[in-house]
């Protein structure tokens, strides 16, 4: 993908706050608002993916190294994108953990903490976002990361599942508290997505069902009719539409990119 | 109305042939999206049902044949494409396969298919409805669907690189709504159409999607808005404002909003998207 950012295009002159921006479809979605011509400060834990990244597309791209269950980290990682951009126009909410987790095996520590970081995370820094374009008062965009397993349950998933679902719905709740101040709030909900994070899932499952990575790959990739694992372009080209002016009557939506995988 | 677009300064469409059903009215929701797919390049074919002359139905939303030239000539001037129109009653197999060749006749080709003919006008209590009207409906909104995604299916199959299938359902798609009950199961059962659609004919590089408007500011959204106000007992303007009090964004749809959706759909940065229903109502519908 060029670094060289679209004149004139969709979000030419907005400013984009994305978290878990580091890798896979944070990075994506980073790349792609560059792209599309916006300035971007990309949050994360991982310093070194944030100064790739940075590299990248100087000047286009500002970093912040933060937790988002940190309530200081991200209250200041967002003044530092107002400071520097004059606002925030669109909020991109992609951090997230997974893991496998048997309900039998699963302890309550693991609970709340992916509870902490996929749910408690996300309200964070949908409430920093928020805030924040209240006070400016002209509007925005928080997209929030939910996933095809926040619509469904999955077998070895539960403590995802129950995260991503509520943040589908708590994302809702966001959308009809927030009209009143022109704020959209929508969700993206992946399919299989080949990413770092998707790595991780493959190993994971071959480990415990004792296949190799291919045998995994080719069960997954059998539930896809469109025939192929999906991209973190695939992501970041609908989460960049649901942030322009053409999605503009569109709040409290669920958006699935998943190749017509069942079900959803 | 058939007012022309500007053209867009991103012409994501040129060469690309749209084909577009139940078009033919100015103010509809098929011009909105014929408007915007030319402004945007596109060659687009305006079919509608032949012989929509009887007054008593212009007003409820069918097309009359001075009503497709308007149509015509101001989505001619929104864009560098051509234009052209089709007639077509899309209960009919051999109107629909006769459309079908006309256009790839014309154009030598097909992209993309926007099913956007529907009737919205045959309401009544569920206890009154009678069998020809129940019948009508299903037709027209759902049989007319499968005719015309069946013919340009096989068509894109033969030409081999894909191809884009939009359906326009509606909120009924997902909610049911009183006096409206076969409107309601042919919306739904639209979306079932298109799930199973998309199953399908993915493995032919066709996506196959559904966009759902909620109320939208059309000559049908205004006979529809005068209906149901009437039938709850209500005055039009209550009835409007307690729709207005149920949308998060506070107004009713525009044409535009539900084109916008359709060209999201039509275009490379839904590449992956396929199956969906997707709601275009300001928040009012969430599932």
């Amino acid at each position: 993908m060029s670094a060289e950012p679209l004149v004139g295009g969709p979000h030419a002159g907005k400013s984009v706050v994305i978290t878990g921006g580091a890798s896979g479809i944070g990075r994506g979605c980073a790349e792609r608002f560059v792209r599309d011509g916006a300035r971007v400060l990309v949050i994360d834990r991982d310093e070194v993916g944030l100064a790739a990244l940075a590299s990248a597309y100087p000047g286009r791209v500002l970093t912040a190294v933060a937790d988002v269950t940190n309530e200081e980290q991200i209250e200041a990682a967002f003044d530092r994108a107002v400071e520097a951009f004059g606002g925030i126009d669109v909020c991109v909410n992609n951090a997230g953990i997974i893991f496998v987790a048997p309900l039998v095996d699963t302890t309550a520590d693991e609970w709340r903490r992916i509870l902490d970081v996929n749910v408690v995370g996300v309200a964070i820094a949908s409430r920093a976002a928020a805030r924040r374009m209240i006070e400016a008062g002209r509007g925005g965009v928080i997209i929030n990361a939910s996933s095809g397993a926040g619509r469904h349950g999955v077998a070895n998933f539960s403590q995802y599942c129950a995260s991503k679902a509520a943040v589908l719905i708590m994302s809702q709740s966001f959308a009809q508290e927030l009209a009143p101040h022109r704020i959209r709030v929508n969700v993206y909900t992946p399919g299989h997505i080949m990413t770092p994070f998707w790595e991780q899932i493959v190993g994971q499952m071959s480990e415990r069902l004792g296949k190799t990575r291919e045998q995994t790959l080719e069960a997954f990739l059998a539930e896809i009719p469109w025939g192929r694992f999906g991209t973190p372009e695939d992501v970041a080209a609908a989460v960049s539409w649901l942030a322009s002016d053409d999605a503009e009557f569109m709040s409290g939506q669920a958006l699935a990119m998943n190749g017509a995988e069942l079900p959803w | 109305m058939s007012e022309p677009l500007a053209r867009a300064e991103h012409q994501r469409f040129t060469n690309r042939v749209v084909l577009i059903t139940g078009a033919g009215r100015p103010g509809g929701l098929g011009e909105g999206i014929a408007l915007a797919f030319a402004s945007e390049g596109a060659h687009v074919v305006i079919a509608d049902v032949p012989g929509a002359s009887v007054s008593d139905v212009a007003e409820v939303g069918l097309a009359r044949p001075d009503d497709l030239a308007l149509v015509v000539t101001a989505v001619e001037a929104s864009g560098e494409g051509d234009v052209i129109s089709v007639a077509c009653d899309v209960r009919d197999p051999e109107q629909v396969n006769r459309m079908v060749a006309e256009v790839v006749d014309r154009f030598g080709r097909i992209d993309v298919l926007v099913n956007n003919a529907g009737i919205g006008f045959v309401m009544g209590p569920l206890v009154d409805v009678a069998e020809a009207d129940w019948d009508l409906v299903l037709d027209v909104n759902l049989k007319g669907v499968f005719l015309c995604t069946q013919a340009v299916a096989r068509r894109f199959i033969e030409q081999g690189d894909g191809g884009r299938v939009i359906t326009i359902a509606s909120q009924a798609a997902k909610s049911g709504f009183p006096f409206a009950a076969a409107y309601t199961a042919s919306k739904h059962g639209v979306v079932g159409f298109t799930r199973s659609a998309a199953v399908e004919l993915g493995q032919h590089g066709i996506t196959v999607n559904a966009v759902c408007p909620n109320h939208v500011t059309t000559g049908l959204g205004a006979w529809q808005n005068e209906y149901f106000s009437n039938a709850l007992g209500m005055s039009l303007d209550d009835y409007l404002a307690a729709m207005k009090s149920r949308i998060p964004l506070g107004r009713a749809g525009l044409p535009h909003d539900t084109a916008a959706a359709c060209l999201f759909l039509a275009s490379s940065d839904s590449n992956y998207i396929t199956g969906e229903a997707l709601n275009v109502s300001g928040g009012e519908e969430y599932h």
